[in-house]
């Protein structure tokens, strides 16, 4: 038992960082076991039928293969490896990935946070990668890319049936090194090649401010291990100004930790559940709010902005808000990132990560794939205008006094 | 006595042969086991924890072993599951036991057929655009594939196949008996007087025998000079290929294989037909493979010259092993060179003439065959 906790404790902790490394990324990595309702890791896998299943093609081929390939051929250990990426991409599930040891450390080694990278939200649709956003300032936007750009290649490795996991960890490396990609922009007709040199992309976690009219604005950027602690550290301060309304900025933010959604929601949800999680057998759990949120007082009005890039954990909180009838949603319709991945360690250091559950919102809505709509729907104009923010600023100013 | 000697040290043999098959057996097993844990452990995890359901065992099979040759970085090295081979089969073979019907498959999933000019479908009164809905009692569905359907279709000649079509508002039964379909890979016909002209479509086991058959059938006809007609051919088996060389070249070698450890060089096989007329050779970016062996070997050996457009570079051999499952592997095992040790991958053949040979009006290329030709013949 004790060993067991020992490997427990370590896997969480190796899971934290993994998380927390993910930061710029549509993620919706789980860290387990929460408080309540997290689910059990099977310790002892029950008999398998993966050990029934009959390798002796895959033998064949392998023995031909090493004996008569004309070029050169990849160590054992690397066509393991690509064996396994065979069968993940015959799933069809961008966000189950497989990290060969090489990969899998790098990402567990960044645990601060932030990231060495181009500064760009991607995600995996149609097995194509397409930028979901480009975080202000950083090199992704100072080299032109927007949102909307796919990208096709990376240093001239195409991305094709790539996982979500193995195209980003492409994208990211030191500080201060070029990468070189080839990305389609519609309208454009020719793919055209952009290099960018990657620097360290650090974004603050939370920001927030008292508008004009009292009105409390927040803006939560990643759902990382600090932005709950950020959030109360917020409201401590806003909440004795008796805001007359609160926006929840999640405009953007692609998500993170599970267990930081379910805290960001209980700030202002003090009902159950926060969220609805189905794993394949039908086993549903529901996630509870922490007690001792500190802006569930219904009598505060709250608008919770959105936009296509507000994916998974964010789709988690804007989804306990409204069903909870807390809050409405303006801005745009969410991305609709609502599987679970949990990480696995195998025992030659590689990892695999795996779909293992979809979420739901308090009233049953499936997140995945379809995202939430607005309540009320605000495109965003012209730059340099913030129209979302002002319509939802104007919308809490018009309600009671 | 010496009988029963022998008889004895037979068991033994045998005895010691399964022993050494069952000791290499396991040998290869322990080996495999350890180098397979790793995809075992992954398997293991997806079974139980994946979301959604996985597909079937064999498929995971079969895209374990996709995702090692993808890694290869060679186009031609690839994997066939079991009903794309047999099919392929058949295609190298140039002939199949069926019905002689050409199967569709719509954009929205129905299958239609259109029956052969002369075949057992249309005898058996198929006519074009009928809809399959079941083979052998078994419903066609619009979740199959076209190889799957052609699959069920086909069977040894001599053997019936029940189908069922809907045409219009019926359903019509038919028991149809399998014939040997030939899919006719040479192509003739007299140009003008004395001119022959042979397309070859692609090397198939079939290929030379139709060869025969086109050559002696020019013959017939007076024929004294030749075009052969190698465009869009994209190459099929080595061996057919080195057998059409024999009717126009009478030795020598045809090509050389550099394999891993090895070079091998190939003579022409000998053809039960030899013709010495003079003779062009038409190619363009579709004439690869085996048909670059033989354009090759003829341009070098100075027996015809290439007119048309610089071929298309495929220079490396791939042998077919077939899996104990009816899948069958393509590996690329060599790379091969013409006699004069041309490097082929990458780089093409360079005709002797150049003509746009894909101009919309006419033919040019064999307009500028014909002429060559003639002036040879003028010589």
């Amino acid at each position: 038992m004790r060993i067991l906790r020992i490997a427990l404790a370590t896997f969480l902790t190796i899971l934290v960082l993994t998380a927390s490394f993910l930061a710029g990324m549509v993620t919706g990595m789980r860290q387990i076991p929460a408080e309540e309702g997290g689910a059990q890791i099977p310790v002892t896998p029950t008999a398998t039928k993966a050990k029934e299943l009959d390798f002796s093609v895959f033998w064949e081929a392998w023995d031909i293969l090493e004996r008569e390939f004309y070029g050169e051929i990849p160590s054992p250990e690397e066509r393991m490896y690509s064996a396994i990426k065979g069968v993940i991409s015959s799933l069809g599930d961008p966000y189950t990935s497989f990290l060969d040891p090489k990969q899998a450390s790098l990402a567990r080694q960044d645990i601060t946070g932030s990231f060495e990278g181009i500064g760009a939200v991607v995600d995996m649709r149609e097995g194509r990668l397409v930028i979901v956003e480009v975080l202000e300032g950083q090199p992704a936007e100072k080299a032109g890319l927007k949102s909307g750009d796919i990208i096709l290649k990376v240093d001239d490795k195409p991305i094709e049936n790539m996982s979500l996991m193995e195209a980003v960890l492409l994208i990211r490396g030191p500080k201060g090194t070029p990468v070189k990609l080839t990305v389609y922009r519609e309208g454009l007709e020719e793919p055209f090649e952009v290099t960018i040199i990657r620097q360290r992309i650090e974004i603050p976690t939370l920001s927030y401010k008292m508008l004009e009219g009292n009105i409390a604005y927040i803006k939560l950027r990643e759902f990382n291990e600090i932005a709950p602690r950020k959030l109360r550290e917020a409201l401590k301060e806003l909440m004795p100004q008796k805001p007359r309304g609160i926006i929840l900025d999640l405009r953007g933010n692609p998500g993170g930790l599970l267990s930081a959604a379910v805290e960001v929601a209980s700030q202002f949800v003090d009902r159950s559940p926060i969220l609805i999680e189905r794993l394949k057998n039908g086993e549903q759990k529901l996630f509870k709010p922490v007690p001792g949120g500190l802006a569930t007082d219904p009598s505060i009005p709250m608008v919770v902005l959105i936009n296509g890039a507000s994916a998974s954990a964010s789709e988690i909180v804007a989804g306990a808000i409204r069903d909870h009838g807390r809050g409405i949603l303006m801005g745009e319709k969410t991305l609709g990132k609502g599987s679970v991945q949990q990480p696995f360690t195998l025992k030659d250091g590689s990892e695999l990560r795996v779909t293992i559950a979809r979420w739901f919102t308090p009233s049953g809505q499936a997140i995945h794939e379809k995202g939430l709509t607005p309540d009320v729907e605000v495109k965003q104009g012209e730059e340099g205008k913030d129209i979302q923010l002002e319509k939802a600023v104007e919308y809490l100013l018009s309600l009671r006094r | 006595m010496r009988k029963t000697f022998f008889f004895v040290l037979a068991i033994i043999l045998i005895i010691a042969s399964y022993g050494a098959g069952f000791a290499t057996h396991e040998l290869i097993s322990r080996k495999n086991k350890s180098q397979l844990n790793l995809l075992l452990e992954a398997l293991e995890i997806l079974k139980r924890d994946y979301y959604k359901p996985l597909p079937d065992d064999r498929q995971i099979i079969y895209a374990a072993i996709k995702g090692v040759i993808s890694q290869l970085g060679d186009p031609y090295t690839t994997f066939l599951e079991p009903q794309t081979r047999t099919l392929e089969k058949d295609q190298l073979k140039g002939e199949y036991g069926g019905i002689g019907a050409w199967i569709r498959k719509t954009e929205d999933g129905r299958f239609i057929l259109t029956p052969m000019e002369g075949s057992p479908a249309m005898k058996a009164g198929i006519k074009d655009g009928d809809e399959l809905i079941e083979v052998n009692e078994t419903p066609v569905t619009s979740f199959m594939s076209l190889d799957q359907v052609l699959i069920m279709v086909r069977g040894p000649v001599g053997t019936y196949v029940n189908i069922v079509v809907r045409r219009g508002e019926e359903r019509l039964n038919f028991r149809i008996r399998r014939e040997r379909i030939e899919i006719p890979t040479v192509e003739w016909r007299l140009i003008e007087q004395g001119m022959g002209y042979i397309k070859i479509t692609s090397f198939t086991e079939r290929t030379p025998r139709e060869l025969e058959q086109a050559l002696r059938k020019l013959q017939g006809q007076g024929t004294t000079s030749l075009v052969l007609d190698l465009r869009g051919n994209p190459g099929g088996l080595i061996d057919s290929a080195l057998k059409v060389g024999g009717f126009f070249l009478k030795e020598g070698v045809m090509l050389h294989e550099r394999y891993k450890n090895s070079l091998k060089s190939y003579n022409v096989i000998k053809a039960p037909l030899w013709v010495d007329w003079p003779m062009v050779v038409l190619v363009d970016s579709g004439t690869a493979s085996a048909a670059e062996i033989l354009a090759g070997a003829l341009q070098e050996s100075g027996r015809a010259k290439l007119i048309g457009e610089k071929t298309y570079g495929k220079g490396s051999v791939q042998w077919v092993y077939d899996l104990s499952d009816g899948s069958s592997l393509h590996i690329t095992v060599a790379q091969w060179f013409t006699p004069g040790y041309r490097k082929v991958e990458g780089n093409g053949l360079e005709p002797d003439i150049k003509v746009q040979c894909s101009a919309p009006e006419g033919d040019a290329c064999v307009e500028e065959a014909l002429d060559i030709l003639k002036k040879g013949g003028a010589e």
